[in-house]
Parts: structure tokens; C-alpha cells; sequence
């Protein structure tokens, strides 16, 4: 809003909420450069919940549908083999997991449990494709981030198989 | 199938089978509320727009029905009159509609009867049209006492409607998130999953079909005004209202169109015109604006398009035309949904049994 509008004017339209949940987008790495209407456009398509410790997200095979960003719980990412269960990480706030949902319908990878009481966002991949229709420009921003995230876990990626190899050979 | 299950799978068949008996029984109760509601679906990406911009919700809806009311009123008191004016005009024309109508039916018999005589000699007098306007406008005139009941009904509905609509626009996404409360956590993203296809398939298509109403009932317009059919805007109205139903518009529109030219003494050629114009926004609906506007919101084909019609008007009468579609479009995506996960259990087995 502008400084144009009487003070009453904003207080009385104004959504506080609304504005403390875009201060939070702000630091998702997948929403960086967005303007507050697109970040707008963003929260109205994504679903907030809370969780409690021990629920579980989704599960290893599972058809992975949607991304998650962390608001304010931890979650505990497992991987079952031959050996039992093994823990691969833990996700704190500001986190994004299952991103792979957006671009491909594949089998999740590993199992995410809550590990601390929080809210988690969910953001759908039928919603995204509604929100690209509709606001192109948002889509596009949404989708290069994406692509300079996964170029960011590939490099990380890389060096660790690096790292291995070296021990290899050592 | 274990017995847990198995009690779990009856408890919810059975409460699903109780809902589904109350709504049917209470349907006239529902009605007005389900449309109200269903008004707040259209009007939400317009609330949405505004709260997107960081403004309470509540207020921004109530800002909207002041708008709305003071919109109402202008065009109200601009479209009305005109309304008033062409149905007036078409009540005063009735007597005479009814005579060329009458003159019409007794040509025919008149003519017919050689004929048929010549078929099946004596019996052809037992053989002829016994439909008169008068007597048909006499009985319906008769029976409107016994349906001011149901206007009292739509007078009561004119309160309901925009009172739910606007609880309905105002707690926006509170009823999904209390949804998604309840949900058990596994389940939360197949539920989310499913809300958003319905909504993505289905907003579409119910915003789209009004916008493509709409151009069909001003271009049946536009088209009556120019070949100077008396009533334009009533039947451009009319046939705009038909257009939510599929295949309606251009059977029921046009032949209305061309029986009023016909009263209203139009030339042959006239009344192929409008023939020709009421082909033309067809084909102009279905190559044009369908494509344009609905597009790939719904992908069914038109022998289930159909069927889910004829199943509606069954069903729910008036309202179960306009709502079959949306309903089976709702059917198809569950369904998709159930087919999906039957594979998804299939795979997450098979990833058991090698690993």
C-alpha cells in the first residue's frame, strides 16, 4: 500500500499476518527476487498446516505430489535398506524438501517423520501449472530458482562424489 | 482385508450412505446455500486479487458487496426496463402469436387430411393436430397459483444466496486448512493433490463457461438487433442462460428466435438469416470460444457430456442440468486419483518384495 492512503485507511485493511508470512517467503531460497504481489500470488496457492512430532509426511515409494518448506518444525529424512533404517538428515526452518514433485511424479526417495512440533507449507504441483498459466512471470522466477537450486545440490553433489573418490584412492 | 479395516471401510460406506440420503431429502434446504457458496467460488479470485496485496479479507469482501449492491442497482435500473419493456411488448403480441400459431395448426390439418385419407380412408379424421394456444395458455394460466409457493421459495432465496456467498467468500481457505487439520498427516499431500486438480479443472471450466455464456447470449444479441427482431435482448438473454447447459443454446435459443421472427411476420429469407446466425455462433462457440476460454479445463467426451446431462435433469431437474457437468468432472478426477494410488500401492509392494 501506499503512503498516500490515511494511516486509519491502511491500519484498517492492512493483514498483518500476511505480511510476517511474506517476510518468511523472502528467505526461501525458491522464492528470492519476488516482489510482494508475487509472493502473494505464491502463499495463496500454497496449504499451511501444523504438524505434531512423530507424524509422518510421506513415505519412501510413495508418489511424491507436492513440495514442502519448513515453517517452524524439524523433519527427519530416512532411507530403509537391507541393514534397517538410516537416517539421512534433519531439516530445520527456511528448508525446502521434495522439490523434485514439481518437475516429475517419481517415487520419493526417503521417508520424512516430524521430528519437533511446526508449521510446514505444502505447495501442490497442479497449482504451480494453474499459477504459470496465470502469472507467467511468476511462474518463470519460480522455475529458475528452481533450476539454480538443484545446479547448487548438483555442484554439492559432485564434490562430495569427489571427496569420495579421492578416499578412494587413498 | 484385515477386521479393522474392514469395520473402518463399512463405518465410512455408511456415512457416506447417510450423507448422501440427507442431501437428497433436504435438497430444496441445501440448494440455496450450496449456491451461494458456489457464487463465492466464481467471486473468490477476484477477493483473492485484493488479498494478495496484503488486505484483510473480511473487509476487502465487504468493501466488494457494497460495490456489488451499487453495480446491481445501476444495471438494474438500466437492464430492467428494457426487459420490462420487450416482455410487455411480447404479452400484448401473445393474442396474435396464438392466432397465426392456431391459423398455422388448422392449414395443417386442412391439408393433411386428403392425404392421410387417401392412406387410411375413414380413420384419418382421428388423425388430427388438437393442440390451440388459447386452451394451453388458459391451463397454465390455471396452474400458476399452485407454483406461488415455489417464488415465495426464490424470494426466500434471494436473501440466502448472497448471505452465504459472502461467509463463504470471507473464511476463504480457513474451511481447507480446518480440512487439512483433521486430515492424518500420510494423507495430507493425496488430499491436497486432489482439492487442487478438482479446483484446477473445475474453476476453469464453471468461470469459463459463464465468460462464453455471456458472449453467446450478446452475440445472439447483436445478431437479433441487427435483422430487427423485436425482443433481442430478452431472447439474446435467454439463449445466454441456455448456453450453461451444453447443446441447449443453439436448439432451444434458435428455435425461439426463429418462431418469434416467424409471429412477427419475417420474410423467408429473414428467418434463414437467422438460422444462418444462430449456426454461425455455434460454430463460432465450438472453434473459437470453447477452445479459447474452457480449453483442456475439462477433457470429456461428448457422448459422457450427454449422458451426465440427461442423468442431471433425472436427478436434480433445472439444477441438475447446470450441475452434471461439474460432477462428473468431479467423478472423473477422483476416480483418476483412486486409479493412481491403486498403482502407487502396487509399486511401493513390489519395491518391498525385491529390496
Amino acid at each position: 500500500m501506499t503512503s498516500i492512503l490515511p494511516r486509519w485507511f491502511r491500519k484498517f485493511f492492512r493483514d498483518e499476518q500476511h505480511w510476517d508470512d511474506l517476510a518468511f517467503f523472502r528467505e526461501v531460497t525458491l522464492f528470492h527476487g519476488m516482489n510482494s504481489w508475487q509472493l502473494g500470488r505464491i502463499k495463496q496457492a500454497m496449504q499451511k498446516r501444523t504438524y505434531r512430532a512423530g507424524e509422518v509426511l510421506f513415505k519412501e515409494g510413495q508418489i511424491g505430489q507436492a513440495v514442502f518448506i519448513i515453517k517452524s518444525a524439524r523433519v527427519e529424512l530416512t532411507r530403509t535398506s537391507g541393514e534397517g533404517a538410516r537416517v539421512l538428515g534433519a531439516l530445520g526452518p527456511g528448508h525446502i524438501f521434495g522439490e523434485m514433485a514439481l518437475l516429475e511424479q517419481m517415487p520419493r526417495t526417503a521417508t520424512a517423520t516430524v521430528a519437533e512440533d511446526g508449521v510446514i507449507y505444502l505447495f501442490y504441483t497442479a497449482t504451480l501449472d494453474t499459477l504459470i498459466r496465470h502469472h507467467p512471470a511468476v511462474g518463470v522466477k519460480l522455475m529458475k530458482n528452481m533450476a539454480i537450486f538443484l545446479s547448487a545440490l548438483l555442484r554439492k553433489t559432485n564434490k562430495e562424489l569427489d571427496q569420495v573418490a579421492r578416499q578412494g584412492q587413498g | 482385508m484385515n477386521e479393522g479395516r474392514f469395520w473402518r471401510s463399512v463405518f465410512v460406506l455408511a456415512g457416506l450412505g447417510a450423507a448422501a440420503f440427507v442431501f437428497f431429502r433436504a435438497w430444496n434446504v441445501i440448494l440455496p446455500f450450496f449456491l451461494g457458496l458456489t457464487a463465492a467460488y466464481f467471486v473468490n479470485p477476484l477477493v483473492d486479487r485484493f488479498v494478495g496485496f496484503g488486505l484483510r479479507r473480511g473487509r476487502v469482501v465487504m468493501v466488494l458487496y457494497l460495490f456489488l449492491f451499487g453495480g446491481t442497482v445501476l444495471m438494474a435500473s438500466w437492464f430492467i426496463p428494457i426487459l420490462v419493456r420487450e416482455a410487455s411488448a411480447a404479452m400484448t403480441e401473445i393474442p396474435t402469436y396464438a392466432g397465426t400459431l392456431n391459423a398455422l395448426v388448422d392449414h395443417i390439418n386442412v391439408h393433411l387430411q386428403p392425404f392421410l385419407q387417401k392412406l387410411i380412408g375413414a380413420h384419418a379424421k382421428s388423425f388430427t393436430i388438437p393442440f390451440r394456444v388459447d386452451r394451453f395458455l388458459e391451463s397454465v394460466l390455471m396452474s400458476l397459483p399452485a407454483h406461488l409457493l415455489d417464488f415465495a421459495h426464490l424470494g426466500l432465496w434471494v436473501f440466502i444466496i448472497p448471505f452465504s456467498c459472502f461467509f463463504g467468500l470471507a473464511q476463504g481457505q480457513k474451511w481447507i486448512d480446518t480440512l487439512f487439520e483433521w486430515t492424518p498427516s500420510e494423507h495430507v499431500e493425496s488430499l491436497l493433490g486432489l482439492l487442487a486438480e478438482i479446483n484446477a479443472k473445475l474453476g476453469g471450466y464453471f468461470r469459463g463457461i459463464l465468460l462464453e455464456s455471456m458472449c453467446v447470449g450478446l452475440l445472439s444479441m447483436a445478431g437479433l438487433g441487427l435483422f430487427g427482431v423485436k425482443g433481442a435482448v430478452l431472447l439474446g438473454c435467454v439463449t445466454g442462460l441456455l448456453n450453461l447447459v451444453p447443446f441447449l443454446a443453439p436448439v432451444v435459443g434458435g428455435s425461439l428466435a426463429l418462431l418469434v421472427a416467424y409471429f412477427q411476420g419475417a420474410s423467408f429469407s429473414l428467418l434463414l438469416g437467422i438460422f444462418f446466425l444462430f449456426l454461425l455462433v455455434r460454430l463460432f462457440d465450438d472453434f473459437v470460444l470453447i477452445p479459447l476460454i474452457i480449453g483442456h479445463h475439462v477433457q470429456l467426451h461428448p457422448l459422457i457430456i450427454l449422458f451426465a446431462v440427461l442423468a442431471g435433469v433425472e436427478v436434480g431437474g433445472f439444477f441438475g442440468l447446470i450441475f452434471a457437468i461439474p460432477v462428473t468432472v468431479i467423478a472423473k478426477v477422483v476416480l483418476g486419483l483412486l486409479v493412481r494410488t491403486r498403482e502407487e500401492n502396487l509399486l511401493i509392494n513390489q519395491q518391498h518384495y525385491y529390496s
